[in-house]
């Protein structure tokens, strides 16, 4: 310590740059003024239209060119003939759903976390893997295997049991059908949601029931199952959500089969294949949809509420004690094996299959010498496809760009300003929070009332698809940067601040890059699910705005087959890739803290 | 130096309203260092983070060398960014994705030349034995080397007035006293008025000109 004093002492202040006070206070509170606004006219607006839309009414007209007030919407719905095995239908599906995706994705979990089943690594990866072929993909796939008459599967068979006949034995177009397809679809996001609650258990509690005795099965039942009960109801509930909101499969398979859940009851009545679209009918069916959505969420929310303070599920990682499988291990590799080539494997392949023939041909050598990359060239020079892959691109960077500013806003009034402002911070978590149980398709419904009621020039634009999918994916994404805020010590900004930044400063250079790698995984996830996307750029696209799951919709419809097959891989490398490289991303820019 | 008067500051705990500070009030001197000392949760922190800007009081007045802070009589309120300070946290705060130049540099006003940056931030560093770590990540720093980051960031922009929030407690024993030593010859050379909080006694009476007691939210000399 050698310098003199003076050295340090005598010049002058560097950092007195004079602003202005008033600005610079005003900063932030604008910035909160203005996120308290956007998220209530994202989220609030839309839903108060829609109600009010419900009960105005419509004959043959808009909801808002009819002043009278009236309930008869609902008596519509509620006194129609159609409207039982409507509700039956979704009851069913749903049901049928979980118990084909819920149960696979329990084994999973407990094969995968608990027992040193062989090649575990592997298997959770590709468990995995489904989630990035696009609903309406696997719909296409499922087809092309179980279509009764040309599916590949049937017509094997057949072949093999030596039955007589065109069709059978199996449908795809049926109830069943659609709850396979769709339970299928459940299992990697249920197997990582019911993984975590595994994770997060103390071992010592089974090792407590293993020294009194019990062995693995009863110890299974008695101590493990029931501990992790409170995560499978949460996720059970949380699944009943998503399969309600689900359309692609629904739409796709129930279209053939004539079975009509909720979420394709609005999309038909709004796009009705004869006469004019019914919007009094899809609004009180919006209504009841989002109702029934949000009533489940609540449960869910109170759920999950109550599990943190379950004594056993900590934050804390724990090592798993790993069941030795013994004689079983041959059998749990062996059913993991079929699964991934059941519902992993022969899908996509099924998909490449069908993109590489030009006219649709069940795999045969003959068939082989036919397949060709072809499609994968011809296919640009459809220029709605150009312009659908142009727009897509598009919708997705843009809807991720706003989701991720917006909810870093959000994140940082509902984490930093919990003290100052409660009750408007609260507000902003809850509101932020709503469209988690905000079906898809209502708020496609939603936005065309809003922008049909107030005559702002974005309907009919890309914008407006983008306006909903940010809406919809708000939820997740300010969960994600919330939790990732908790993380940052409050006293990394203050020092910014001591240091003479002001708040969009501080937010810009220190909260912002701390963020990182929670934003990067955000804005990747965010992305891809906007470029697969079904149900909210169907109900709000036109011609000019076609985006590429929307274009693969059409295509199926007429019977281009093998170009729906050509994007929808295309989509899924696109899709697998984007979310690897943020993965990829994320990690480099961890904070080695 | 630093007149602080009267003040009053509350939370909104889970079980209603709790009274943080009752009509604190001390001054303290230029070049002086003070110390205030007394066990966690008596408010010594808040009255701390209440100087630098970091909370509002209810009532009172602060002023750092004769320039009115905060007023809650005439609606006074200048932002901590404007209050020219420096402070040390007790988590030291050093920013993990930032070396330790960056860091340092920081607090420095943009309009400055890159040389001139450059030779101020070396000097600090060099003044508080950090030469050769300049291009370290804050991260891969011992406990004492962060401490001596976080007390370069807050000298490098030639502070009024230095708050320092009990910076030896997450440091082991041995280092503590030999940083205290450093400590208190620092603040004899740069003559800062400094106001530094402790829970530790020992450490109050080996520092500090003046000292102040904090008990049930009141502070007394």
């Amino acid at each position: 310590m050698i310098v003199s004093r003076n050295a340090l002492v005598s010049r002058t202040r560097v950092l007195t740059a004079p602003f202005n006070l008033k600005a610079a206070i005003a900063g932030r509170s604008l910035a909160f003024g203005f996120t308290l606004l956007i998220v209530s006219y994202l989220v609030i607006v839309p839903l108060i239209t829609l109600l009010y839309a419900s009960i105005k009414s419509t004959e043959d007209k808009l909801p808002f060119e009819s002043t009278a007030t009236t309930l008869a919407n609902y008596a519509l719905v509620f006194s129609s003939p159609a409207t039982l095995p409507l509700l039956l239908n979704t009851l069913l599906f749903t049901l049928g759903s979980l118990a084909i995706g819920l149960p696979l994705a329990i084994i999973f979990a407990w094969l995968l976390e608990r027992t040193a089943v062989p090649g575990r690594t592997w298997i959770a990866s590709l468990v995995l893997v489904p989630m990035t072929i696009p609903s309406l993909l696997s719909a296409i796939a499922w087809i092309q295997l179980l279509d009764p008459r040309i599916g590949l599967v049937n017509v094997a068979l057949r072949a093999l049991l030596g039955l007589s006949g065109e069709t059978g034995p199996l449908d795809i177009y049926s109830l069943g059908g659609m709850c396979f397809v769709q339970g299928l679809r459940l299992v990697p996001s249920a197997y990582l949601m019911i993984a975590a609650s595994f994770r997060a258990m103390d071992p010592s509690l089974e090792e407590q029931s293993a020294m009194a005795g019990r062995n693995v099965a009863q110890t299974t039942l008695r101590v493990t199952l029931p501990i992790v009960r409170p995560a499978l109801l949460a996720a059970l509930i949380y699944y009943v959500i998503v399969v309600i909101e689900s359309f692609d499969i629904p739409g796709l398979l129930g279209f053939t089969a004539r079975i009509r859940v909720l979420s394709t009851a609005i999309y038909w009545a709004t796009h009705s294949e004869v006469g004019l679209p019914d919007y009094g009918l899809a609004s009180a069916l919006g209504t009841i949809v989002l109702v029934l959505a949000l009533f489940l969420m609540w449960i869910y929310h109170r759920l999950t509420a109550h599990q943190e303070r379950f004594a056993t599920i900590t934050g804390k990682g724990y090592r798993p004690r790993q069941i030795n499988l013994r004689k079983w291990k041959l059998p749990a590799l062996l059913f993991c094996l079929i699964y991934v080539f059941i519902a992993v494997l022969l899908p996509f392949v099924m998909l490449l299959w069908t993109s590489m023939q030009p006219f649709y041909a069940p795999p045969s050598m003959d068939a082989f010498g036919r397949a060709t990359f072809d499609g994968y060239l011809n296919i640009w020079r459809d220029s709605t496809v150009v312009r659908a892959v142009w727009n897509t691109t598009i919708l997705a960077i843009v809807t991720a760009l706003a989701t991720i500013a917006l909810s870093i806003l959000v994140s940082w009034f509902v984490v930093r300003r919990r003290r100052e402002s409660g009750a408007l911070a609260g507000y902003l978590a809850t509101v932020s929070f709503l469209p988690q149980g905000v079906p898809s398709i209502v708020i496609g419904l939603a936005l065309i009332f809003v922008y049909v009621r107030f005559p702002i020039p974005i309907y009919g634009t890309l914008w407006i698809i983008a306006l909903a999918m940010t809406t919809r994916y708000l939820a997740f994404s300010s969960r994600t940067t919330t939790s990732a805020l908790i993380q940052v010590h409050g006293e990394l900004e203050e020092a910014s601040q001591m240091a003479g930044a002001p708040w969009l400063r501080t937010l810009r250079r220190i909260t912002v890059p701390l963020l990182a790698p929670a934003m990067i995984n955000v804005f990747f996830w965010v992305a891809v699910h906007a470029m697969q996307e079904l149900s909210m750029a169907l109900m709000l696209y036109n011609p000019s705005t076609v985006v590429v799951s929307t274009m693969i919709w059409s295509m199926w419809q007429n019977g281009r087959t093998a170009d729906a097959a050509v994007l929808g891989v295309m989509l899924t490398l696109l899709s697998a890739l984007l979310l690897l490289g943020g993965q990829f991303l994320s990690y480099l820019r961890r904070n080695p803290y | 130096m630093i007149r602080i008067k009267d003040l009053v500051k509350s939370f909104q705990g889970a079980k209603g309203e709790v009274r943080a500070l009752r009509g604190v009030s001390f001054e303290v001197s230029k070049g002086q260092l003070f110390t205030l000392l007394g066990p966690s949760g008596c408010g010594k922190t808040t009255t701390l983070r209440c100087i630098a800007g970091l909370e509002q009081p209810l009532e009172g007045e602060i002023s750092v060398n004769d320039r009115t802070v905060f007023s809650a009589s005439n609606g006074t309120f200048v932002p901590p960014e404007q209050r020219r300070i420096g402070m040390v946290f007790q988590s030291y705060a050093i920013w993990p994705h930032m070396t330790v130049f960056q860091n340092v540099a920081y607090p420095l006003a943009s309009g400055l030349s890159r040389g001139e940056l450059a030779s101020r931030v070396e000097q600090i560093l060099e003044r508080l034995s950090l030469g050769g770590l300049a291009d370290r990540l804050a991260p891969n720093l011992s406990g004492g080397q962060q401490q001596r980051v976080a007390l370069a960031r807050a000298l490098v922009a030639q502070p009024e007035v230095l708050l320092l929030d009990e910076p030896l407690s997450n440091l082991d024993a041995k280092l503590r006293e030999q940083m205290r030593f450093e400590l208190k010859a620092l603040h004899e050379s740069l003559n800062i008025t400094t106001v530094y909080v402790t829970h530790d006694q020992e450490e109050a009476l080996a520092l500090s000109d003046q000292s102040a007691s904090c008990m049930r939210a009141r502070c007394s000399k």
